[in-house]
């Protein structure tokens, strides 16, 4: 299992590297720059300011001071937020998306599972039904048209829960940002667990359990253990999405996080800030993979056997 | 047993309670609720040093947290803030400043003249960067000091005494007192700077003189102001906290107001316009503001540097069917260089055939392509329009091009990105036409005439040259009688209008929502609301 695990993270180093290097370049394609505004700047003044930013000096000399400065976990100062370093602003707005994030990728895991479970349980034909048409449902809806409509309904109509705004991280404003990035992930899930337990379910060994007359209980634990690697591949890269922020809902709901600054660093051309949510997505996606790749081999020891070289 | 059990859960549960209620009386009797203006702005400051602000939303908060030798009260009139009095001159270009005794900085420091020599000299120092710092050009000095030709202690500002400043001008400027209500002209506490350097201005080291201190601030979520006891008006700020939000979804935002949750925001999604008329009447304020929306043509390119041709574009454009129909009525037609609505400046020029109906402008326009060549028997007039990416921007094109179909002119449209846009206009590739808008800095016709300065390489966005604008500008210039002064502007705008380098559309009006509960909040052209002078009805 160690020498599964390192082999993982030596591909994973050069692969952020990459990343980092194809994000730095690319985006110094996009036309215009950090300090072009609807008020042109007196070009003396643009001139100074690149220099204090040391956005004159050559391009590969610019790459490299940022992967050293990278090398001691600096992001370096915001070009927007002129006052913060990206450091500082990620200090904060990444716990909140995370704990957003994990918020509603449990409630994911839960109630899509249920649903799942349900649908697969189910004797008659409806229930399958329902809940694919539910799941399709949950998918097709854009977050943005869920995210008002969860606004009307609860915070101008029935007066029970905040429009929007973080307050600190009040439950009470976390409920509806919750429920908004988790629906379209049960829908998934759900889907995914209901097709998985159906298959798991005809397999040779739960018929084997089946006929020694098992009780349903047992049985089900069993089918869950099979119904479960594909149910974790997807939710590996679902959570390495929703825990590093989502734009339109943080937008939407007045939420300081991550999702945000993805947008705002590359629309406004802050070249540190675009860089600094790269490499932590980057990271999440990574690290989420290689979380998966053990918790499979865990679930599934022939994953372990066949990633073994020779 | 469990009967007893019973009872003395009960009755501790009942005595806590009753603790509880007892306590929240108590503190009610206390001290009242703090009041607390719950503000909504379409983004969030960048900086909250005023050498690096740029912005509408960055001006709105520095106006609160630091005050100039001049201010603004709620009409967004002039009024003396730290300077208490001022003398000039006869020659205009020598400024006595008297300052108030009883300014104070939020830590109780005095204000003295030398916060302002400190901070007008860390304006114009290279070092500083601050990319507004050619608005005080008119200080002695100021440009070569900027441009590192000068050492700061050239700047012709200086303390004569403890409570005496004196301000030297490059040349004499009627605007400059309204200058010093910007935030380039904010006095900065030397010794926090000195301090802290560029952290000076994180909540737990920023020194203030302005009616609130800042308590916090966290980027995309809020930034809390509370009153500054030390102000020297403080026994008339109402307002204990100032609350600004950072909303840039209209939409969101507009629920948000719907439910209470923020008091007033500066803007209304334009497609919503209609339901907010019916059902929020009297929370939304529309009222016309200084800034201009243009489309330049590129006159050093043919067929634009013909005049005939930019007079016909101009004259065939509905400019009320694009206020009233695209724009819902949030802006107004343009037939003027400069927006109406400026002070010294008083009614401004407008373009000849302003009151002349839409057929017979449509029939003088096809006359007028016709002598330059275009129409039938002629060439195909072909135009595309730049414009950065938006609703209203693209409905805006859509239009012109469907109106400019009646003179035979085919037009294309092009959006990019805004950051591309402007880096566009800053690089001044050749192109047919392209939008622009423009904010005044300053309440004064100049603020828009110099756009059409040939010397002016970053604004100047239709490449317009014309020998008699720049002389009559220079004149203005050196004019010291305001009349006389506001004489050869209206000429000069007059000759930019029949010149048409730029093309006006529309003049902007700010459209705000402001909650009934909010006293002391009055409509105005520069749509600035200080704090100050607003209380929040319970």
């Amino acid at each position: 299992m160690l020498r599964f695990f390192f082999a993982r993270v030596a591909i994973a180093v050069p692969t952020l590297l990459i990343i980092i290097a194809l994000a730095f370049f690319l985006m110094r394609l996009a036309p215009g720059g950090p300090f072009d505004s609807a008020r042109a700047l007196d070009p003396e003044i643009a001139k100074n300011l690149r220099h204090i930013y040391k956005l004159d000096r050559p391009l590969l000399e610019q790459f490299w001071f940022y992967l050293q400065s990278l090398a001691h976990g600096d992001f370096g100062p915001s070009l927007h937020w002129r006052d913060f370093t990206v450091n500082q602003l990620f200090a904060t707005a990444l716990p909140i998306s995370m704990a957003l994030g994990t918020k509603a990728m449990l409630l994911a895991v839960l109630a899509g599972t249920a649903l799942g479970l349900g649908g697969a349980m189910s004797k008659s034909q409806i229930g399958p039904r329902i809940v694919d048409g539910a799941a399709l449902f949950g998918i097709v809806l854009p977050v943005f048209v869920v995210a008002p409509l969860l606004q009307l309904g609860f915070g101008l109509t029935l007066h029970i829960l905040p429009v929007g705004g973080w307050n600190d991280g009040a439950w009470q404003n976390q409920i509806l940002p919750v429920i908004t990035l988790a629906l379209p992930q049960i829908a998934i899930v759900a889907r995914l667990m209901q097709a998985a337990l159906r298959d798991a379910l005809a397999m040779p060994h739960i018929r084997t359990l089946r006929a020694f007359g098992m009780p349903g209980l047992h049985i089900y634990s069993h089918a869950l253990r099979a119904a479960f690697p594909p149910v974790v591949s997807y939710l590996g890269l679902a959570a390495a999405n929703v825990l590093t922020g989502s734009v339109i809902v943080e937008t939407i709901f007045g939420i300081p996080g991550m999702g945000r600054y993805f947008v705002d660093g590359a629309l406004g051309r802050d070249y540190t800030l675009v860089m600094g949510t790269v490499v932590v997505v980057a990271a999440a996606v990574l690290l989420f993979n290689l979380i998966v790749d053990l918790v499979l081999a865990w679930l599934d020891p022939r994953v372990r056997y066949e990633s073994r070289p020779g | 047993m469990a009967f007893q059990l019973l009872v003395r859960v009960a009755a501790i549960f009942f005595t806590v309670l009753g603790l509880t209620i007892e306590t929240e009386i108590g503190r009610a009797g206390e001290a009242p609720a703090p009041m607390v203006w719950h503000r909504g702005e379409l983004g969030d400051p960048g900086s909250l040093d005023p050498h690096k602000a740029e912005t509408l939303i960055e001006s709105n908060i520095l106006d609160e947290l630091f005050e100039g030798l001049v201010t603004l009260n709620a009409r967004s009139e002039f009024i003396p803030g730290v300077a208490a009095s001022w003398t000039v001159d006869p020659t205009g270009t020598v400024y006595d400043f008297q300052l108030r005794p009883d300014a104070k900085w939020s830590n109780g420091d005095t204000l003295t003249p030398d916060d302002f020599v400190f901070a007008f000299r860390r304006l114009m120092a290279p070092a500083t960067g601050a990319p507004y710092a050619n608005i005080l050009y008119t200080l002695k000095n100021a440009e070569k000091i900027n441009k590192g030709e000068l050492p700061v202690e050239a700047l012709g500002v200086r303390g004569l005494d403890a409570h005496r400043l004196e301000i030297t001008l490059e040349h004499p400027a009627p605007y400059f007192i309204s200058q010093l209500a910007h935030f380039t002209a904010k006095p900065l506490h030397q010794k926090s700077i000195e301090t802290y350097g560029s952290d000076f201005v994180q909540p737990e080291h920023i020194v203030t003189n302005g009616p609130f201190m800042l308590k916090s601030f966290t980027p995309n979520d809020r930034l809390v102001l509370i009153k500054n006891p030390a102000y020297y008006d403080a026994a008339h700020v109402a307002l204990d906290e100032e609350v600004f939000y950072s909303l840039e979804d209209r939409s969101a935002a507009l629920r948000r107001f719907m439910a209470g949750e923020i008091q007033s925001y500066n803007d209304v999604p334009v497609e919503q316009i209609g339901f907010v008329r019916s059902h929020l009447a009297e929370a939304f304020k529309v009222t016309p503001s200084l800034g201009g929306y243009y489309y330049s043509f590129d006159t050093r390119r043919k067929p634009f540097d013909d005049r005939r041709v930019r007079q016909a574009l101009s004259m065939a454009i509905d400019r009320e069917f694009l206020a009233e129909r695209i724009w819902g009525g949030t802006m107004d037609p343009g037939y003027s260089f400069v927006p109406p609505g400026i002070e010294s400046y008083g009614a401004p020029a407008t373009v000849a055939w302003k009151d002349t109906d839409l057929f017979e402008r449509e029939d003088e326009a096809k006359k007028l392509l016709a002598e330059a060549g275009f129409g039938p028997g002629g060439q195909k007039l072909e135009v595309e329009i730049r414009f950065p990416n938006s609703e209203n921007h693209r409905a805006t094109a859509v239009a012109v091009a469907d109106m400019w179909k009646a003179l035979g002119v085919e037009t294309r449209l092009l959006a990019t990105d805004t950051m591309s846009h402007y880096a566009f206009l800053r690089e001044k590739p050749p192109f047919d036409i392209a939008w622009w808008g423009w904010f005044a800095d300053y309440p004064d016709a100049q603020n828009y005439l110099f756009l059409g300065q040939s010397d002016n390489q970053g604004l100047n966005h239709a490449n317009f040259s014309n020998k008699t604008f720049d002389r009559l500008m220079q004149e203005a210039q050196r004019e010291a009688s305001p009349e006389r002064r506001r004489t050869i502007l209206h000429e000069a705008e007059a000759l930019l209008l029949d010149e048409q380098p730029d093309l006006v559309l529309l003049t902007y009006s700010s459209r705000n929502l402001v909650s009934p509960k909010l006293k002391g909040w009055e409509t105005n052209v520069l749509d600035n609301h200080p704090g100050r002078y607003i209380s929040v009805a319970p």
